[in-house]
């Protein structure tokens, strides 16, 4: 049993095809799907996105977007669909600790200037989380 | 004759500019292949994101309200971005989108409506002006320029002015690339957001996390934005497209005129071969 995945950023199709697992960082916390999983649509956060697969564990960094989960019946066989829909999606494998740092040094001073309630805290805040959400994916390996 | 070292200068020049548009055509061409590679792949996610917000509005057309989605009874001014590239040498690509944007935003205009202007790209911040029309703000040298900071600042400026009322609606004007021959100039309304229900297929009910006003309200500006991003995508490859194809029929033209100037060349040295034998045969002659 596997389910279909797509991992879609506005540039590009990152990811699309068969995975026994996704692990999502949700909204309201980490979800993870495996097929036959109920028809959901959450919004997530930025993080690590886990999804095993036939030839092993592949992570990926994904930042603010929407997972949908869809699975249907048809005579007894069922197929289950999981469409990540991200901002940005970069292997864990591709990150380089060093520029995290530097990217989340900037993003902090950026939130620090920002009128706080403005529409620009909000963009710096969403740079931010995403900016953490890097460092921690490669401090964890 | 004298003329005969006019038309050869002639033929000198008509061949640097052949040579100068075909250079052109073949940049166009190479960047127009990345373009359109853009563009297709941006679709799927623009295309996810649209059937997602349909099927949420159909499922939960009650619950999920957001001030984005509403439409304002009285228009009564609308801000219009104008996407353009920001070179010439592209056929009627900016001028095409230009002449019927004039016409688009007079009709408006007619009506009563009080028009907000925005720019991106330098054909259109410095043809728009010449026609009377007022910009808010102009944007030029695109590519230069992160399109996602591009597009981050001109979302976050529409979403700011249409929730302050200074706008009523947001209307996108640019080209949309449909191939490499047909550039279509598009009138989008961005802001309030149309979800159109009636296209969602399948009727699944789904379990929200967090609640669907709250994914709504996440989706849109991720929506907008793609929106945008689209538009920049397709006037970029259009941009390349037609210049591709106006440099290819300058190049054709180019050609056919050295033709037509060798032939007139070398009509015009026999002439002149024949002149002097008449001369030099009737000089001795007459000797």
């Amino acid at each position: 049993m596997d389910l279909q995945l797509d991992i879609v950023t506005p540039e590009r199709m990152v990811f699309s095809g068969r995975a026994e697992e996704v692990v999502v960082p949700g909204w309201e916390g980490q979800f993870g799907a495996l097929p036959q999983h109920d028809n959901l649509l959450a919004l997530t956060k930025a993080g690590v996105t886990k999804v095993s697969t036939a030839e092993g564990e592949q992570r990926f960094l994904t930042g603010r977007g929407f997972a949908e989960v869809s699975s249907t019946e048809v005579k007894g066989k069922w197929s289950t669909r999981v469409a990540l829909l991200t901002e940005v999606c970069e292997p864990v494998a591709g990150i380089d600790a060093a520029r995290a740092q530097a990217e989340l040094d900037l993003a902090t001073k950026i939130a620090a200037q920002a009128e706080s309630g403005s529409e620009r805290a909000k963009v710096a805040e969403a740079r931010l989380e995403l900016a953490r959400a890097r460092l921690a994916a490669v401090g964890k390996g | 004759m004298a003329n005969l070292k006019d038309i050869r200068r002639r033929i000198t020049s008509v061949k640097k500019t052949g040579q100068i548009t075909k250079a052109m055509k073949l940049v166009a061409a190479a960047k127009l292949k990345r373009a359109t590679e853009a563009v297709i792949s941006a679709r799927p996610y623009k295309d996810q994101l649209a059937a997602v917000l349909a099927r949420i509005a159909r499922k939960a057309s009650e619950s999920v309200k957001d001030p984005l989605l509403e439409a304002r009874p009285a228009v009564k001014s609308i801000l219009a971005v104008v996407i353009t590239s920001d070179r010439g040498l592209c056929g009627g690509f900016n001028s095409n989108l230009l002449r019927l944007g004039q016409e688009w935003l007079l009709a408006k205009q007619a009506t009563g409506v009080k028009i907000h202007m925005r720019a991106y790209g330098r054909k259109g911040a410095t043809a728009l002006p010449r026609r009377g029309w007022t910009l808010d703000a102009s944007v030029t040298d695109l590519g230069t320029r992160k399109k996602s900071e591009l597009v981050r600042d001109m979302v976050d400026e529409m979403v700011a002015g249409f929730a302050e009322q200074t706008y009523d609606e947001v209307w996108l004007i640019s080209n949309t690339w449909v191939s490499t021959l047909v550039q279509r100039p598009t009138f989008l309304r961005v802001l309030p957001v149309a979800v159109d229900a009636a296209t969602a297929e399948g009727g699944l009910d789904y379990a929200y996390e967090p609640s669907a006003p709250e994914i709504v309200g996440g989706l849109l500006p991720l929506y907008i934005r793609t929106l945008v991003l689209q538009a920049f995508l397709e006037t970029e490859a259009g941009e390349y497209a037609s210049r591709m194809t106006a440099m290819d029929s300058a190049t054709r033209n180019a050609n056919d005129m050295i033709g037509r100037l060798s032939l007139a060349y070398n009509r015009a040295r026999q002439a002149a071969i024949t002149t002097e034998l008449i001369e030099i045969v009737s000089g001795a002659s007459a000797l």
